[in-house]
């Protein structure tokens, strides 16, 4: 059951992506996009989706939209703003270090938007990640403390909270 | 502010000056000239116009030189590429893909890994939808197969061979289904006579990669159906074609990355290299 539910997820996300980088919704186009869909995911569903049920979650969703706005709006301008001052300051205030940061949740696909969001946030880099002990390494342009949990509230706490709430679980 | 960060700020705004002064006075050109040369021109008044006789039932024009006009030269250049790997094979005969020896299976960072998931089922459907369009907008078989082999390589970089192994890939299956598309393509390449005929047309004599009916061999593929009130152009040889050669490529290409991704060890033991 849940290997058809993978399956399925993943039919619906490839026959998406198919009809939206064609740029059409002609019948023809949906049935040879569905075809090729099924193929794909047939064959390799198991590698994307384990838990199906999670997709179908409204609450994830919600939290998603919330985020994906949040973060590519609020987030980003105030991360792009504060590198952007300090690269045009004479006096270069910057002080790098690189930070040890835990994280609580299991899920892949949790750590990885968590990763992915400090990354993509100027000034901070995920340089590596222990996923035995839980730590991620993360450069940071301007080290206000260099203890993990202090670290932890500054960079990561709220992109960990939107991850639980979307993937964890 | 040291000499040398004041001589980058100065070359780095003269190099900005000279560009808009450059733009600017210029005028920035076409990067076509609209003056066409004989061959563009026939090309271009011939390709999508039904009442020529030289008409390739595409309004593809690339594709149309590949596949149509040039077809010959496509077929003997796909069998050049299935002529390489089966050189590469021949290289490494004996070298088998099993997962024991295929690597740790370690991989990359978590993070690489589930970025790596997504993009290995998402690349195969971008190269289906540029394969099956190779007959209406720029791309083809051959361009939707190279795009498919970033997603083997993808996940072997990530992941390591040994999930490849484990998932049951094997240079037999990449070899039967690089070697149906090329048949494909070979029957596709001198069927033209027995699809009219099968289609209840008038038989005739066709030339070996025809696509339309000529003046003088008056056979050719159905370019397009109807069916609910709508026309769907699949330009006769054209779409058939690039699926093949989508297939035929996407194994090729992950058959090559498979085994050169392949431990020496395996390599030397499987080329039959004297230890």
């Amino acid at each position: 059951m849940s290997k058809a539910g993978s399956a399925f997820v993943v039919f619906l996300l490839l026959l998406g992506i198919y009809l939206v980088y064609t740029g059409t919704t002609n019948p023809v186009d949906v049935i040879a996009g569905g075809v090729a869909a099924a193929v794909i995911a047939a064959l390799s569903a198991d590698l994307v989706v384990s838990k199906p049920s999670k997709v179908f979650d409204p609450r994830r969703w919600v939290a998603f939209v919330i985020y994906a706005v949040k973060y590519l709006t609020v987030i980003e301008a105030r991360a792009h703003l504060d590198v952007i001052r300090r690269i045009l300051s004479p006096s270069l205030p910057v002080d790098p270090a690189i930070v040890r940061i835990p994280y609580a949740v299991s899920d892949d696909y949790a750590i990885t938007t968590i990763a992915n969001s400090i990354t993509n946030t100027p000034g901070t880099v995920v340089v590596d990640i222990d996923t035995e002990r839980k730590y991620m390494y993360v450069h940071w342009i301007d080290a206000k403390t260099t203890e993990d949990e202090g670290a932890r509230a500054h960079v990561s706490e709220e992109f960990e909270n939107y991850a639980k709430l979307i993937f964890e679980g | 502010m040291s000499s040398e960060e004041a001589l980058a700020i100065i070359v780095s705004l003269a190099a900005a000056a000279l560009l808009a002064v450059v733009a600017v006075g210029q005028g920035l050109v076409p990067v076509a000239s609209t003056d066409l040369t004989p061959l563009a021109r026939f090309y271009l008044l011939n390709v999508y116009n039904g009442s020529s006789q030289l008409w390739g039932a595409s309004p593809e024009v690339i594709t149309s030189i590949l596949w149509d006009y040039r077809g010959l030269d496509t077929v003997y250049e796909t069998a050049v590429f299935f002529l390489a790997i089966i050189a590469t094979l021949t290289l490494f005969r004996d070298a088998k893909l099993l997962p024991e020896t295929a690597g740790s299976g370690r991989g990359m960072t978590v993070i690489v890994k589930t970025v790596t998931r997504i993009t290995f089922v998402t690349i195969p459907i971008i190269a289906a939808s540029i394969a099956l369009h190779g007959h209406l907008t720029p791309g083809g078989g051959f361009q939707g197969g190279a795009a498919f082999g970033v997603a083997p390589l993808l996940l072997i970089t990530a992941f390591s061979l040994r999930l490849a192994a484990e998932r049951g890939w094997s240079k037999g299956k990449l070899l039967t289904v690089r070697t149906a598309g090329l048949l494909a393509i070979g029957l596709i390449a001198v069927s033209t006579p027995y699809i009219i005929a099968a289609l209840g047309g008038k038989a005739g004599i066709g030339y070996v990669m025809q696509n339309q009916p000529k003046a003088w061999a008056e056979v050719g593929w159905p370019y397009a159906i109807a069916y609910a009130g709508m026309r769907v152009l699949f330009s006769g040889t054209l779409l058939f074609l690039n699926l093949a050669e989508l297939f035929a490529v996407s194994a090729g290409l992950a058959l090559v990355f498979t085994v050169i991704a392949m431990p020496t060890e395996v390599l030397e033991k499987g080329g039959g290299v004297k230890k």
